[in-house]
């Protein structure tokens, strides 16, 4: 059996769980992502059909206690709030069955104070705008079921005012098209039910050109290939319904080959260092194009489906 | 163990405290680098040489020659009280720091150590100044502001190590905003200057950039620094740029300060960068931020003038895509002008610089743009295949879609130059030449497929030769993209033709 043409689950599950008790420089300076860290690495690990290995309860007692006065969540405990560890501790709670031990109007309360006029929104009190922070927003209130705390209308309005020539969209309105921002964009108009605004053709077309010879996507012209944009782009042609556009199977070759055989993990090319978002993100990818044996993840909440369909039912 | 780890812990504080004396006695380090405790000994060595050379040779001009050099690398904004003070009093581990020239480098070993003594002081002083947070217990309000002063300092260091060994811990930053809200202007240019550093070591870090943003935000109120800022900003962007190639986060903050620009001052950016645009022709950034310029042209009202700094201001970039190509104000002639320089200007790169994405990006760009709107009327030009070069012709002046019409067909033309291009000493790159101009070619046909189905106009038979010969120029140069071209072309092409095709 040629070992990198199969994704080594028992592997991967293994190196996220081995995550947690490392104590080096780069463990230390991420420290203040680790709710981003955890979301990577559970969901990773449920779409592997491992969440149970760790435990439930010490996990939701600390993201407990990342929560702040404001309703926001920060990334670690002692850090400050952001609405992007809020979603992210929003998402893990949504894996586990638990978004019933938050106080969802807290929650909604801080979201609603971060949208502006223009229908943007904040990430955090200090007031750095991005439409990454749009799709925060919007999807965790859409988890929490609570959309009717934002202005709904204008938030679309200002994703939409972030469209770019070329069909797609950057972090701010004439910002750079850039993978990435088109996930969020394109997302948070799927979850808004206003994908009727993207240009589906031409934003297909531009992510079809980020798949380079080697199989691999890009995000932006003229760059690498990097297993994160698998899902990046992946899930904005999922949403887009063109996914058949692309060489789906030089893509998975692609991914595969980003593997640690040995010790586990992915990283974001072929031979270099692994680490737990890349793991994630090769994951979802490989989830994407319906590897057997993973489960089916959802484009837009970037959550497995099973989990997103018992939140709505 | 226990023991071990004291040490530790102690050689961490010692090691801040130094970090702290060395930043402090010069203000405009404006480098820092991590590196290997070898790399550390080898400059050591160089720089003591140089010392030694250099106070051979008269030591006075030496000193005015680097504040010279200060002033212009600072770009206008950062200038601050030149309060340099001669490293010799500061007594500090030579396996741990070198500086000089406001250059520092740490070695990386001791990162962990230093890192984890600022962490643990940023922990105890904001528990601190929690647990007293006013004036209660102390007997007066002079007492009460010197311990915050004191607070106040301990944080401002603390937080400044954090953010120089891990530029994207967004709690150090927010830490520092609080206390800077406190204060005064001089402070804010310090605290520029930091970022500055920050971003020589760590140039795509997005916490610091968004700082850098809100200090300027702050500064915006003293307008007499303004202006300088911006532009000591753009250039720090092409320095940073430099080096940290197709830099997000950097352009990002470049097209943010185009919002702020005058009529002139984005002619001037538009002519200044091209230098720099094409010895750079791959990073798609920095053409993006031409596209920002080019569509801010657009925007800016004519009548405005040439002093429209307050006009122009706003939160972000004006440039948005083509969404908004029903606003067009009659366009003066210089941006006119300018449009049409930059249309022959691609033109040139393309020819010059043989497969380049960004370069048929940009045109797709440019192409679109004289299609859709404003730029039609004044841009009489033409590909001219005899002299291979885009020339102005004086057409008489006809309805738009005969212009139109002509303009299409010339990029058609352009297009057949560039792929009868064959390039034998540089096979790929003339390969990915011919892909980008027949794609270039389907991108034409779409956007005027768009038109017609905007003005309910029908496909041509022409037009359908047009897309047909394209597809199957595609399936020979671009096969692999196979699946997208089957997906992409066909809905263009309308039922009847692809149920005739496929009989
Ligand atoms: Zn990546």
């Amino acid at each position: 059996m040629d070992d990198s043409s199969t994704l080594h689950v028992q592997k991967h599950v293994e190196f996220i769980k081995s995550l947690d008790n490392k104590k080096d420089l780069e463990s230390l300076l991420t420290e203040h992502i680790r709710m981003n860290g955890a979301y990577w690495g559970l969901t990773a690990l449920d779409l592997m059909g491992s969440l149970n290995d760790l435990d439930q309860d010490k996990i939701i007692s600390w993201i407990l206690q990342c929560q702040h006065d404001c309703g926001g969540f920060g990334g670690n405990i002692g850090h400050d709030p952001h609405i992007l560890y809020t979603l992210s501790a929003v998402q893990i709670l949504a894996l586990y069955d638990k978004l019933a031990v938050l106080d969802s109007s807290k929650i909604a309360s801080y979201i609603t104070g971060l949208q502006q006029n223009d229908g943007s929104f904040y990430g955090d009190e200090w007031g750095e705008i991005d439409t990454r922070f749009s799709y925060g927003a919007i999807c965790c209130l859409a988890l929490l079921r609570r959309l009717d705390a934002i202005n709904l209308e204008k938030a679309i309005t200002y994703i939409v005012s972030c469209k770019n020539f070329d069909g797609g969209f950057g972090s701010t309105p004439g910002g750079e098209s850039h993978a990435g921002q088109i996930f969020c964009c394109v997302a948070a108009l799927a979850i808004a039910g206003s994908l009727h605004y993207v240009d589906k053709d031409l934003l297909g077309w531009w992510l079809c050109e980020r798949q380079v010879k080697s199989g691999g996507l890009n995000g932006r012209p003229e760059k690498l290939p990097d297993v994160c944009y698998s899902w990046w782009v992946l899930s904005s042609l999922a949403i887009l319904d063109r996914v058949h556009w692309i060489d789906r199977e030089s893509l998975k070759t692609f991914i595969l080959d980003c593997q640690d055989i040995e010790n586990g993990g992915i990283s974001d090319r072929p031979d270099d260092a692994v680490d737990v978002f890349h793991t994630y993100f090769g994951v979802a990818g490989l989830s994407l194009l319906e590897y057997p044996g993973l489960k089916h993840i959802d484009p837009a909440y970037a959550l497995p489906v099973n989990v997103v369909k018992r939140v709505f039912s | 163990m226990a023991g071990k780890d004291d040490e530790e812990v102690e050689r961490g504080r010692l090691l801040l405290s130094q970090l702290d004396r060395l930043l402090d006695a010069d203000p405009f380090i404006d480098e820092l680098g991590f590196v290997h405790p070898s790399e550390l000994v080898r400059l050591k060595s160089v720089s003591d040489h140089s010392i030694a050379e250099a106070a051979d040779v008269e030591p006075e001009s030496k000193h005015t020659h680097s504040y010279e050099e200060k002033k212009q690398y600072a770009g206008g904004g950062e200038e601050f009280a030149y309060g340099h003070k001669e490293h010799n009093d500061l007594s500090c581990d030579d396996c741990a720091f070198w500086c000089h020239d406001h250059k520092l480098a740490i070695a990386s070993p001791v990162l962990l150590l230093m890192y984890k003594a600022a962490k643990e002081a940023f922990i105890a002083i904001k528990k601190e100044y929690l647990i007293y947070p006013r004036q209660d217990g102390l007997s007066s309000k002079s007492e009460m502001i010197g311990r915050n002063q004191g607070y106040q300092q301990k944080l401002m260091s603390c937080t400044r190590a954090l953010v120089l060994i891990n530029s994207d811990h967004a709690s150090a930053w927010n830490a520092r905003k609080r206390i800077l809200l406190m204060g005064l202007k001089d402070d804010l240019m310090a605290e520029l200057r930091l970022t500055r550093l920050v971003l020589s070591c760590a140039p795509k870090s997005e916490e610091a950039w968004a700082h850098r943003r809100w200090v300027i935000g702050c500064i915006k109120g003293y307008h007499t620094v303004l202006d300088g800022v911006l532009e000591g900003d753009s250039k720090l962007i092409e320095l940073i740029a430099e080096r940290s190639r197709m830099n997000y986060r950097a352009w990002r903050h470049r097209c943010w300060l185009v919002s702020h620009m005058s009529l002139t001052q984005v002619s001037h950016e538009l002519r200044r960068s091209k230098l720099w645009a094409a010895s750079y022709v791959a990073d798609n950034c920095c053409f993006h931020y031409r596209r920002c310029l080019l569509l801010h042209l657009l925007q800016i009202p004519s009548s405005s003038g040439d002093h429209c700094n307050e006009g122009t201001v706003n939160k972000e970039s004006n440039c948005s895509g083509s969404s908004q190509s029903g606003v067009s104000p009659a366009m003066s002639d210089t941006v006119a002008e300018l449009w049409k320089e930059e249309l022959s200007w691609s033109a040139d790169l393309i020819k010059s610089y043989l497969g380049c994405e960004t370069l048929w990006i940009h045109r797709r760009f440019l192409i679109l743009h004289f299609l859709d709107h404003h730029c039609m009327k004044h841009c009489k030009y033409h590909w001219h295949s005899a002299s291979e070069k885009y020339v102005g012709e004086v057409s008489i002046d006809t309805d738009r879609s005969s212009q139109q019409d002509a303009l299409v067909e010339s990029e058609f033309r352009f297009v057949d130059f560039c792929l009868s291009a064959c390039e034998k000493n540089h096979p790929e790159e003339a390969k990915r030449q011919k892909e980008f101009a027949i794609t270039y070619k389907l991108w034409i046909l779409v956007m005027e497929h768009r038109q017609m189905l905007l003005s309910g106009s029908q496909r041509n038979e022409a037009f359908i030769q047009e897309l047909r010969d394209v597809k199957s120029v595609l399936g020979v140069l671009c096969s692999e993209k196979q699946n997208l071209w089957e997906g992409l072309i066909p809905p263009l092409l309308g039922p009847d033709v692809v149920a005739s095709m496929q009989a």
